[in-house]
């Protein structure tokens, strides 16, 4: 698939949808246009349909209808060269050392940058030497988040980075992330903890039961509503 | 990228694998010094004397002929079964395991993988088969030696029989080495197609990976025991009992197993690849 001659958005979900067998519909007739250069908070309780969002858009799942195009091209090798993702656990072989990890990096990522990821650990005093299973889990994290923006990536997806981790070390995540990115790249980020993470955030979309409820500018969710992200959701969520 | 792919893929498996392999070439030399050693006691100990006319030299020697064999099929066993186990275990971990998110996001397509994991596999495998052979072979020529046991190299022979039978011997070399290359190919996608409908399971992966492996052997049991069935009724129309009909069945019978062996390789290929492609299901 080729890019056409209308506007291209970055990501562009067209009636996307994913059951499981025997399962209800994890995503169900999303269609979304996400552009260029925004930080985009994808929102939703537990079981909302997030996790399965990200995996299709990195094609590791594949939907059951509807299509994904990101950058005008259909999930596969094109898309994982401009799209960085960092999964909500840690996925690295733990008999490496943090070094290899990079190597490994570099070597099958063309916009990595070895020295950019090289600082960030220095800054968090991780050892370039150090065996991933002699680190805890909240460092190996820390490391994975390096990896994932050390690169020059045009779509930064990150899974619930924030998750599970003290608030300090979601400052540094945030400032990580903040500091890290091309202006003109877009990061979608997926989460439930909204207070840390609101006042970075361009836009926002709002899944329920897998569907796409909100699909909004901040700005206009405040004007609009007349309260912030984070109390919006919880009155959509209320119990 | 597919070189890439084998560079990390051999740095991955190539610690471990080589421990394992160095462990036997150590035991094999051990154990060729050993035979040296101990072969001209060894008339004395079988018929219950010793060289100093203690018992203590028997039963040292036993002990440690006891524990060498044991260390020696125990490093055998890892060097074969072992190779094929971790690889197995490699292939699943590193494909549909937490691992997976990091493999199957590279930017490459789910061919290049498995053909990467493929050529690593089957090199390892191959290279602990003929170490072990190489080693055995060692083992025997020491023995043979310091026994001074006469050796007899029976090849030119069976090259002569096979030309007189007229079977070309340069094409029945290339069939078996072709089949053992085939064979090895096949075992090792065995393990990478029971892991990629095991890992279509909810629940119990491992159990379901080697439920499809065991399914698969029985598959495997089944068309073999047919292929030899239909081999030895054509075998059976000629005359058989003279050399070249002997030879000609033992060539139809390799025959037919590398076909099946290329066949279901290729089968086994396209289903990990279909699984991998449009079926993934990581944890």
């Amino acid at each position: 698939m080729t890019n056409t001659n209308e506007t291209v958005s970055l990501v562009r979900l067209k009636n996307l949808s994913k059951k499981y067998p025997a399962g209800p519909m994890a995503v169900n007739d999303v269609s979304l246009r996400l552009e260029s250069g925004k930080i985009i908070g994808l929102l939703g309780p537990n079981g909302s349909g997030k996790t399965t969002l990200i995996k299709m858009l990195n094609g590791l799942l594949k939907p059951s209808s509807g299509t994904i195009l990101i950058d005008g091209n259909r999930p596969g090798e094109v898309t994982k060269k401009i799209v960085s993702y960092l999964p909500e656990h840690t996925y690295l072989p733990e008999n490496m050392k943090v070094k290899d990890v990079i190597e490994y990096f570099a070597d099958f990522y063309a916009d990595f940058k070895t020295e950019r990821a090289y600082e960030m650990l220095s800054s968090l005093q991780i050892g370039q030497n150090s065996y991933l299973k002699t680190l805890s889990k909240g460092t190996k994290e820390k490391v994975q988040l390096i990896l994932v923006m050390s690169r020059d990536a045009k779509l930064f997806i990150l899974d619930e980075p924030i998750a599970g981790v003290d608030p300090a070390a979601r400052d540094y995540i945030i400032k990580t992330i903040l500091a890290n990115y091309n202006e003109n790249a877009t990061i979608l980020l997926s989460t439930h903890i909204i207070t840390d993470i609101e006042n970075i955030l361009d836009e926002v979309v709002i899944l329920e039961n897998g569907k796409a409820i909100v699909h909004s500018t901040v700005e206009e969710i405040r004007e609009q509503k007349g309260k912030s992200i984070d109390a919006y959701f919880r009155e959509v969520f209320s119990c | 990228m597919l070189g890439k792919l084998i560079k990390h893929e051999f740095k991955a498996v190539g610690k471990f694998l080589t421990i394992v392999a160095s462990f036997m070439v150590c035991l094999t030399l051990v154990g060729a010094i050993g035979i040296y050693v101990f072969t001209p006691h060894l008339y004395f100990y079988l018929n219950g004397i010793t060289i100093d006319g203690t018992q203590n030299l028997s039963f040292f020697a036993e002990i440690m002929t006891s524990l060498y064999v044991l260390a020696y099929f125990a490093s055998a066993f890892l060097l074969t079964a072992g190779t094929y186990i971790y690889l197995w275990i490699r292939f699943h971990n590193s494909m549909y395991g937490h691992q997976g998110y990091l493999t199957n996001t590279l930017p490459t397509t789910p061919a290049k993988l498995i053909m990467a994991k493929m050529i690593t596999a089957v090199t390892w495998v191959s290279a602990s088969i003929l170490l072990l052979i190489g080693s055995i072979m060692v083992l025997a020529t020491a023995t043979a030696n310091a026994s001074g046991a006469k050796t007899n190299n029976n090849l030119p022979e069976l090259a002569a029989l096979l030309r007189e039978s007229r079977i070309s011997v340069p094409w029945t070399i290339v069939l078996y080495f072709s089949l053992a290359v085939a064979a090895i190919i096949f075992s090792v996608m065995m393990m990478y197609g029971s892991s990629a409908l095991g890992q279509l399971a909810k629940k119990n992966r491992v159990f379901a990976t080697l439920g499809f492996y065991f399914a698969m052997t029985m598959v495997i049991n089944v068309v073999g025991t047919f292929a030899l069935a239909v081999n030895a009724l054509i075998i059976n129309r000629d005359k058989f009992g003279e050399y070249f009909y002997i030879f000609r069945g033992i060539n139809l019978i390799g025959f037919t197993f590398l076909v099946l062996a290329v066949v279901g390789a290729v089968l086994l290929y396209f289903l990990t690849y279909y699984v991998t492609s449009k079926r993934l299901n990581l944890e």
